[in-house]
């Protein structure tokens, strides 16, 4: 592909020790020949000047890469500059001056997938690697990025174009005596088995994708059991709030915890209980909306008054399911801190002293973990899972054509299928679907 | 020098529905070929339509084009295929007169408003600043059009292969072009080769249909146009011939399996690809080596049946040995080649 060459900074904004500015295109050497005091090697770290005509812009390590083997297949620059934005900026104006423009976002990556060095998953994946901010997300995306997701949508793909093989031949060569005759029951059989394979990769699907989109626990009680001392407590023993943003509420707030590096999002509700109070009504009611969206639930009860009915009366009416009992103020009750192994599991604990906590931030890790415990994840996107869905749902339509006998039906919707599902791989990917995918990648990759 | 809109190169289906077309829009348009009597020839198998292209041909019939009514006015045997299967894969397929054919799809380029036929060769195409400004003809002279189209099929640098023998042609008896080739390979449009091939035809008074499947017509006789009352003609008068159904057997399989080397498509002389739907028999024997018998259709070539389309038997072996395994075919124990089977090269590139 004759293209342009383009170039970026591929390191954050602001001063650093050292920045990094990569190029990409065809038959770089000659093209940045007159920058460079000598020539550069193909990967190898080399010390070279960059001059504008004669004036020293910079001293700096510069490494060739040789197409093909490159992260876009095509010849590579990546040159490492001291961590200035003047310098850096001057560098660029440089090379726009010799026909080297600045990429667009994702445009790096977007030739590597033009170069068949990356397939879309890929390339999708690798943006989630950059977004990551968790360990468990950064191992869904590889997952994702080393094939397995994509080698699973090959393989069920693979068994659907067998059968549209098998229904297209009748259909195409109908006055072939080398066609064997269709059979219903094998091709409802055959259906049915890579509708099996669908529904179970959309289960392992749906899991990445929340991992994608993080955990969210809401802490739920009474009014004055603690929940946001327990929260600041939880916040400030570890001191690494990433963010903390005023939900769309005025009394849930959501806020970013990170445990050993496990980011869920906590939420802050407002304390439930009968009242007339307008104000307070509409804030129980974003609490139960809270609890609604949260995947689990750290139920706060004051330990002096123990669970009361109205307590296990709130439980049940806001159908709260998934959650723990934290009893505190254990400092009152004069209890050790302990945890249960009842269900739902009991944590005795102190907000004030902090007896107790580092019991509450174990069972959040744990429970993250055990959510996201499996190495069978992928971190599937929004996307694929409405492919695969849309997959799905023509399957079924092709499964009652073929209960029909209708041969033209059972084949198209066997083709929607098939496109529906493929297009997840890239495969008849529209210029619609790379702009979207490549404009939510952050700059140059 | 004189002026056109539009200059269609090439007589084919292409060239004719495209210059009819252009004609009927209401632009001055020259048809240039080869052979004035080549305009219609159908080069191959005579039939339109059919499971891969009766879509196609409905759609240029709802553009009022030609090929869907010279096809209903030539037909002589007519099916609707995949009848039982559900309408959206049905598919009407005519076997035509290819005589009649021809004659209908002339009478409409001859006598159109707008069209100009012209019988020459063209040699080469003028630009000027990368602007195309008309074709340049083997005599020199030079006629200018805004619009040139190429349909050359496979006539640009043409060359027929049947078993050693290779000679340069457009199809059998008709010259190639070449210099047209040479041009567009030396100007920067990216020439590449296909290939495809075509059976050898057999005398029909010297085949036994005695014990052969037969075919017939579906009744009503189904039609592909939807434009016209198939020129007046009363479904009645149109011709119908049946067509017959025969096999290849192991002895047609041995005689082609022992005849590898003299295959233009296996000895290395032929590596240019050929379409996926018609392999040579050389081809499903080679490949399909566990088959022991392939269908053969006897389609009919003319209203006057004088000659068969043995369809299923397209080969490049070397007539010798295309007489020597067809006499295996039951039927044609006693056939005679009018015309031997042949596979032909030629030139393509994508349009700029």
């Amino acid at each position: 592909m004759k293209t342009q060459a383009i170039c970026a900074i591929a390191t954050p904004p602001g001063s650093s020790a050292l920045g990094i500015i990569r190029i990409s295109g065809n038959d770089l050497k000659n093209l940045t020949k007159q920058i460079f005091s000598k020539d550069l090697l193909n990967r190898k770290a080399i010390l070279v000047s960059i001059l504008d005509d004669k004036t020293l812009l910079d001293n700096c390590i510069s490494i060739f890469y040789e197409t093909p083997s490159s992260y876009t297949g095509e010849d590579m620059i990546e040159i490492i500059c001291h961590g200035n934005q003047v310098i850096m900026n001057s560098i660029l104006s440089l090379l726009n001056k010799i026909g080297v423009r600045l990429a667009k976002p994702g445009e790096f990556t977007e030739r590597a997938l033009f170069n068949d060095k990356v397939d879309l998953i890929q390339a999708e994946a690798i943006s989630d690697l950059i977004s990551a901010s968790d360990s468990h997300a950064v191992k869904a995306a590889h997952n994702s990025l080393s094939g397995k997701f994509a080698d699973e949508i090959k393989m069920i793909c693979d068994k659907i174009l067998a059968t549209r093989a098998e229904v297209e031949s009748v259909i195409n060569f109908p006055e072939d005596d080398d066609v064997p005759e269709l059979s219903i029951t094998n091709i409802k059989k055959s259906l049915s088995k890579i509708l099996a394979d669908i529904e179970g990769l959309i289960k392992k699907s749906k899991k990445g994708l929340a991992l994608n989109n993080r955990p969210t626990y809401a802490v739920v009680g009474k009014p004055n059991s603690g929940k946001s001392s327990l929260i600041n407590s939880l916040l400030r023993e570890d001191a690494s709030i990433v963010t903390s943003k005023t939900g769309t509420t005025r009394d849930s707030i959501c806020y970013q915890l990170n445990i050993d590096d496990s980011i869920i999002n906590i939420i802050d509700t407002a304390g439930i209980h009968e009242t007339n109070d307008e104000v307070e009504k509409e804030g129980i009611a974003r609490s139960a909306l809270s609890i609604a969206k949260s995947d689990r639930v750290l139920y706060l009860v004051d330990d002096d008054q123990g669970l009361t009915e109205e307590d296990k009366n709130l439980i049940e009416k806001y159908d709260i399911k998934d959650y723990f009992l934290v009893f505190n103020k254990i400092d009152i009750t004069k209890k050790e801190p302990k945890i249960t192994t009842t269900k739902p599991q009991e944590i005795y604990v102190s907000v004030k002293t902090g007896q107790g906590m580092h019991l509450v931030e174990q069972t959040i890790k744990t429970a993250f973990e055990s959510d996201n415990s499996s190495e069978n994840i992928y971190l599937a996107r929004g996307r694929h899972i409405e492919c695969l869905q849309d997959g799905q749902k023509h399957l079924i339509d092709s499964d009652k054509a073929a209960n029909e006998k209708s041969l033209d039906f059972l084949a198209e919707e066997l083709r929607l299928s098939h496109l529906a599902i493929s297009s997840i791989l890239g495969q008849n990917p529209t210029e619609e679907l790379l702009t979207e995918i490549f404009t939510s990648f952050c700059i140059g990759k | 020098m004189q002026n056109y809109d539009v200059i269609v190169v090439g007589g084919g289906h292409a060239g004719c529905e495209a210059a009819h077309a252009s004609a009927r829009l209401g632009t001055k348009t020259l048809l240039i070929t080869m052979k004035l009597d080549g305009i219609g020839q159908m080069s191959c198998n005579p039939a339109v339509g059919g499971i891969g292209k009766s879509h196609l041909a409905r759609e240029v019939d709802a553009l009022d084009g030609l090929i869907c009514k010279a096809a209903d006015q030539a037909s002589l045997q007519s099916r609707v295929l995949n009848s039982s299967k559900g309408a959206a894969v049905r598919a009407t397929r005519i076997q035509t007169c290819r005589d009649e054919y021809k004659k209908a799809i002339q009478k409409e380029i001859m006598h159109h408003e707008n069209l100009t036929v012209l019988q020459s060769t063209v040699k080469s195409i003028d630009f000027e600043l990368k602007k195309v400004k008309g074709v340049i003809l083997d005599t020199d002279e030079v006629l200018e059009a805004k619009t040139i189209i190429i349909t050359a099929g496979t006539f640009l640098d043409g060359i027929i292969h049947m078993g050693e023998k290779t000679f340069s042609a457009g199809r059998v008896g008709d010259k190639s072009s070449i210099e047209l080739e040479n041009y567009f390979r030396d100007n920067g449009f990216n020439v590449q080769r296909l290939k495809t091939g075509t059976p050898p035809r057999i005398k029909t008074s010297s085949i036994d249909f005695e014990n052969l499947e037969q075919q017939d017509s579906d009744n009503p006789i189904p039609m592909l146009s939807y434009l016209h009352d198939h020129y007046g003609q009363p479904i009645d008068k149109i011709l119908k011939l049946p067509c017959f159904i025969t096999h290849t057997n192991l002895s047609t399989h041995n005689i082609i399996l022992n005849s590898k080397k003299h295959s233009p498509l296996f000895n290395g002389k032929i590596n240019s690809v050929g379409p996926r739907y018609c392999p040579s028999i050389e081809d499903k024997v080679y490949r399909f080596s566990d088959k022991e018998s392939h269908q053969i259709f006897l389609e009919p070539e003319t209203s006057d049946n004088l000659e068969i389309y043995p369809n299923g038997l397209s080969t490049s072996l070397p007539l010798e040995i295309q007489k020597e395994f067809l006499k295996t075919i039951k039927g044609l124990e006693k056939c005679e080649i009018t015309q031997p089977g042949y596979a032909i090269e030629y030139s393509y590139f994508d349009p700029p």
